[in-house]
């Protein structure tokens, strides 16, 4: 799992990922945030390095 | 368990096929009980693999929670336009011949694999691997090919008085079984210059290099004392 910054424009990437959710309902936000989970998951593919995305996300809730 | 796939037909003929033969062999005094240890053995850890896989079909079907139903919506949502979500759409998977773990019976590499049920020709007459298992093999059947063909008599020798059968595949041995594959469908399953053993339920118990035979009639022999 790659934890070093990787995002080219960092403050851009962060504009786009909240302009998605102007105007949505809580409950459109979350459906929107689990396609992107999908989509971004078959971009990845390894499943060892979903595995440990999955745990960091995990562990920053705990 | 949950009956997608028809598991639970397909799981039931798996377990009556994996004791039959084993069950034949220590009730005819070949071998002793502790062979029928591997029936557990094998059809747990077959089950377990079934209970897995109708669990994930379960969640998909039925989510138990917000966050399931939520993902299991995301799914179907992008399946539609996007064919990789739709890999993950899971209304029931189906039933594929479970995979064995290691046990008495494993002598090699492969071990605990299904193998296909192939068409041949055995001594000159059309007869499928499975019919072949069914006239010749209470055990098993010891493929050789290629170079290992050289080392059969001795390990027919090794393994006198037990119920193996074996045979060569596209060579003539003499007392062996004389199996042809023009197709190659069986060479395919078989270890090329090597033994592969098939089970009484087709499944591979192992494959072993020429060189290996005396170590391999010492592993068949274990089926056979315990």
């Amino acid at each position: 799992m790659m934890t070093a910054p990787n995002i080219a424009d960092p403050d851009g990437f962060y504009e786009t990922l909240l302009d998605a959710h102007a105007g949505l309902t809580t409950e459109q936000s979350a459906a929107l945030n689990a396609r992107l989970i999908l989509l971004l998951a078959n971009q990845i593919g390894n499943a060892s390095v979903l595995r440990k995305c999955i745990a960091a996300a995990r562990d920053a809730d705990g | 368990m949950s009956p997608f796939g028809a598991r639970g037909g397909n799981s039931a003929i798996q377990d009556a096929d994996n004791l039959g033969w084993k069950l034949a062999l220590v009730v005819g005094k070949h071998a002793g009980p502790a062979l029928l240890d591997t029936y557990d053995q094998e059809r747990r850890a077959g089950a377990q693999q079934n209970i897995k896989i109708t669990r994930r079909t379960s969640r998909f079907l039925s989510p138990a929670t917000p966050a399931e139903t939520l993902f299991r919506d995301a799914v179907i949502a992008l399946a539609k336009r996007h064919a990789f979500a739709r890999s993950l759409v899971n209304t029931g998977r189906m039933s594929s011949p479970s995979t064995y773990p290691e046990t008495l019976l494993s002598c090699g590499e492969g071990s605990g694999q299904h193998l296909q049920n192939v068409a041949l020709r055995c001594n000159g007459e059309a007869a499928d691997l499975e019919q072949v298992m069914s006239a010749t093999a209470p055990a098993c059947l010891v493929i050789a090919t290629g170079s290992a063909v050289a080392g059969l008599p001795v390990l027919m020798r090794a393994l006198q008085g037990l119920p193996v059968a074996f045979a060569a595949l596209d060579a003539p041995c003499k007392g062996a079984l004389h199996l042809g594959d023009d197709a190659g469908r069986l060479a395919g399953q078989c270890l090329a210059d090597g033994f592969t053993v098939v089970r009484a339920d087709l499944y591979c118990a192992g494959k072993q290099p020429a060189a290996q035979a005396p170590a391999l009639a010492e592993r068949l022999k274990l089926w056979f004392q315990s």
